[in-house]
């Protein structure tokens, strides 16, 4: 079994700790992949922030109380990892574009986690489009950030809407190869979609 | 020429005499020869072997034949016999001696190798010690700026803190014109103070010895004194020993280990600790003298009350004082201007270095659950509030364990702030303890009641640390409590409304956010805006640090909050509807 599927099991039993020992593991036995750094900054990152969320609105568990104050616990440890591992994948990949995206977005949440400021996310977004400007996932912001009022704009802007949303979505598929830091990415796009085609958003 | 079945070589090396016959052996068949027992007999045989460089291994296979082969003894002359033992005993006594010899003599190399080791070891210790005072100096420096006013404060009012605190000044004054000096200087102990660190489970040995510079040369008095007032049966006190030596235990590790400033902050919440028991008891004699005309007549008319029926007055101050009750109630009748001064500033010092200590050292804020107003009719609201803290001391615990597991480089100032903890934790541990136990005992009384005790009080002082942490401290040197501008919260709002950060907080389906921007026309900015004002107003921020999961009502929902209080303006992390 890929390790991919093994951290998408552990997400899924909410074993957030585990599967960040494992993805610790994986960084040992593969410290030149790339999305293993992807998939610890977003599950550290995520853990942080949005355990207490999680626990409360989404996990099925019925002692969700007992896992956030685990979690909430657990917040110094998880930061010092996600620093450490933030400088070591950034001191590595710092011109890989799927790096610079994805840590970018994730840094979002609470940039202060990762030891860095808004400005450096910013940074990173924006040499992501650089190295690669036709990836369709990365060009969701410049359609987000189009101005609306203008005719072409709109209709560029729905264009994209109408790909996300589309069953085969080349999108969708490529997302669900990033793991959690995809699948959260995709409810954003999902999200802004619907808002700009004017449907339900659940 | 054949002897014994041995071939003679041509190239002969040695020779003994065999009865008439001469024997000749060479290099490659010593060995053997020297196995022919029968020629342990002959003198000149025994000669021969004396020169050869094994000879003490020939004697000694020889007379182990001897002993394994009991038949063989009675053909050996006993000439012969007692030679062979005699030289095997020497042999072996010899080999004894050598053995010990050499044995003591890698001794005494291990142990030169070990000193010359722990030398080094020191060296470096003390290296580091220094290099951290060093790149601290500047936060020592800072935390100057609190001695000084209770320093005139005491010494306005002829208190005894005053001294600790011109010695502390004097000691950085020296090292800031003359240079910082180290030295190992050794202490001496109080034999009250040994038996109190035996009991609490310390080394003695820590206290004896102290290397640092002038100013830890002090700090380090300061930690002899307190144990010293703690050990006296004279001392009132009202904080269990236990925790106060934990603490007193965290000043010396951070003083040993350069962090200065910190063993100076425990220190003063160590001193505060012991002022808040006279201050309770000054209170607590002010109330017994009602009729009084002032206040310090009023004090010591209660003073003397207490004198004069002793008994009936440890029912009111509670549990914990004993015979200390005495020595501080006279005390007080003969300093009722000072006892004034500790009445009216000793809770209030208390809590302030509580805070300080849990802000800046423990690093733990809590968010206020107690409505002072409501809790004095309601205990839940004060054991939450104790438990609260304790989970947050373990929680702290937790987290500091796991960095020592994965490594750190300040692997010292991590054991003082584990200590710290324990002192933390036992102190509001003991205080939930002793107020659950008054419950039990009281099951009708209110907390008013309570309150008027000293482990009342006590619960009282840490209580309030939480809420007010260092709110109208009059020495602003290290002002904790951020009073938000509009413009700060302005800047706060334009931060959060940056399109990512809107995008994390708004387009997430698991926080629950559309019923309540749907109540709102979608307007996202106002939303915001009004998250950030009610944080603002109804919690205690840090000055410079994050916050998690704050609760904050608006239009009929509970939003969960969290983010950093940083550069003066509120960052949301997220924030959710649960």
């Amino acid at each position: 079994m890929h390790w991919k599927e093994k951290v998408r099991i552990l997400e899924q039993q909410d074993d957030f700790d585990v599967a960040i020992f494992f993805l610790e593991r994986v960084i040992k036995e593969h410290p030149e992949d790339v999305d293993a750094y992807i998939f610890i900054l977003f599950r550290l990152m995520d853990t942080i922030v949005e355990h207490a969320c999680h626990f409360s609105n989404v996990s099925q568990t019925p002692v969700s109380d007992i896992k956030k104050e685990y979690y909430d616990s657990k917040e110094d440890y998880y930061e010092s990892l996600a620093r450490k591992y933030f400088k070591e994948g950034y001191a590595k990949f710092s011109e890989n574009a799927d790096f610079l995206f994805y840590v970018g977005i994730t840094a979002v949440m609470s940039e202060w986690y990762f030891g860095i400021d808004r400005k450096d996310y910013e940074k990173m977004l924006d040499e992501a489009g650089g190295i690669d400007p036709d990836n369709l996932i990365y060009k969701y912001l410049y359609y987000r950030d189009l101005d609306q009022t203008i005719v072409n704009n709109k209709r560029e802007a729905v264009e994209y809407a109408n790909i996300v949303l589309s069953e085969n979505s080349l999108i969708k598929k490529a997302l669900i190869n990033k793991g959690a830091v995809g699948e959260y990415w995709l409810g954003i796009l999902t999200y802004w979609s619907k808002e700009m085609l004017g449907l339900p958003i659940k | 020429m054949i002897q014994y079945g041995y071939v003679v070589s041509p190239t002969l090396k040695a020779c003994c005499r065999y009865d008439d016959y001469a024997v000749y052996v060479d290099d490659a068949h010593l060995e053997r020869v020297s196995q022919q027992w029968k020629l342990y007999e002959y003198e000149n045989f025994r000669q021969f072997l004396r020169k050869l460089p094994d000879y003490d291994r020939y004697i000694s296979g020889a007379y182990d034949y001897v002993q394994k082969n009991p038949r063989t003894q009675h053909k050996f002359s006993r000439e012969a016999y007692c030679y062979l033992s005699s030289e095997y005993y020497t042999i072996k006594k010899r080999q004894e001696l050598q053995e010990r010899q050499l044995q003591q003599e890698k001794l005494a190399k291990e142990q030169h190798q070990r000193e010359q080791e722990a030398l080094q070891q020191e060296r470096a210790q003390q290296q580091v010690i220094q290099t951290t005072y060093q790149e601290h100096a500047e936060e020592i420096d800072h935390e100057q700026g609190d001695w000084h006013e209770p320093c005139d404060v005491y010494g306005h009012y002829g208190l005894g803190d005053g001294v600790r605190l011109e010695k502390r000044i004097d000691a950085l004054r020296e090292i800031n014109n003359s240079g910082a000096v180290y030295t190992r200087t050794q202490h001496n102990l109080d034999a009250a103070v040994a038996q109190l660190l035996q009991l609490s489970g310390y080394n003695e040995g820590d206290y004896k010895s102290c290397y640092g510079n002038q100013l830890q040369q002090v700090v380090h008095g300061e930690c002899l004194d307190i144990l010293g007032h703690v050990a006296s049966p004279a001392t009132p006190l009202i904080i269990e020993k236990d925790v106060v030596v934990d603490c007193v235990d965290a000043v010396r590790e951070y003083n040993q280990s350069g962090l200065v400033h910190k063993a100076c902050q425990v220190a003063d919440m160590c001193w505060s600790m012991l002022d808040h028991s006279r201050a309770v008891l000054a209170d607590i004699a002010s109330r017994v003298a009602v009729h009084s005309p002032d206040v310090i007549s009023h004090v010591a008319a209660g003073v003397q009350e207490i004198v004069l029926h002793p008994a009936q007055y440890i029912d009111a101050v509670g549990d914990g004082i004993g015979k200390g009750l005495y020595c501080a109630v006279t005390d007080i009748f003969n300093h009722p201007v000072q006892t004034v001064a500790y009445a009216v500033a000793g809770q209030y010092i208390l809590e302030y270095h509580l805070s300080k200590v849990f802000f800046d050292l423990c690093n733990i804020s809590i968010m206020a659950l107690l409505d002072r107003d409501r809790a004095r009719k309601k205990w839940d609201d004060y054991i939450v509030t104790l438990t609260t803290v304790i989970n947050a001391i373990t929680a702290k615990k937790t987290t500091l364990r796991e960095a020592i597991e994965n490594g750190t480089a300040f692997a010292v100032a991590w054991k003082a702030q584990g200590k710290l903890l324990d002192g933390m934790g036992n102190l509001y541990r003991s205080v939930k303890d002793k107020a659950l136990e008054w419950i039990r005992n009281n099951p009708l009384a209110d907390p008013e009641r309570y309150m008027m005790t000293s482990d009342g009080r006590l619960m009282q002082a840490a209580n309030n640390v939480h809420f007010e942490p260092l709110k109208d401290v009059p020495h602003g040197s290290s002002q904790k409590v951020l009073q938000f501008s509009e413009e700060a919260i302005e800047a706060s709002v334009r931060w959060a409304m940056h399109d990512n950060k809107i995008d994390h907080i708004f387009k997430n389906v698991g926080h629950k956010l559309e019923p309540l921007l749907e109540k709102m026309n979608c307007d996202k900015e106002q939303l915001v805006s009004e998250v950030i004002r009610e944080l603002v107003a109804n919690h205690i921020l840090p000055i410079k640090d994050k916050f998690e999961d704050f609760p904050i009502h608006f239009a009929g929902y509970t939003i969960h909050v969290r983010g950093i209080v940083h550069e003066g303006i509120v960052k949301l992390g997220t924030f959710f509807i649960p």
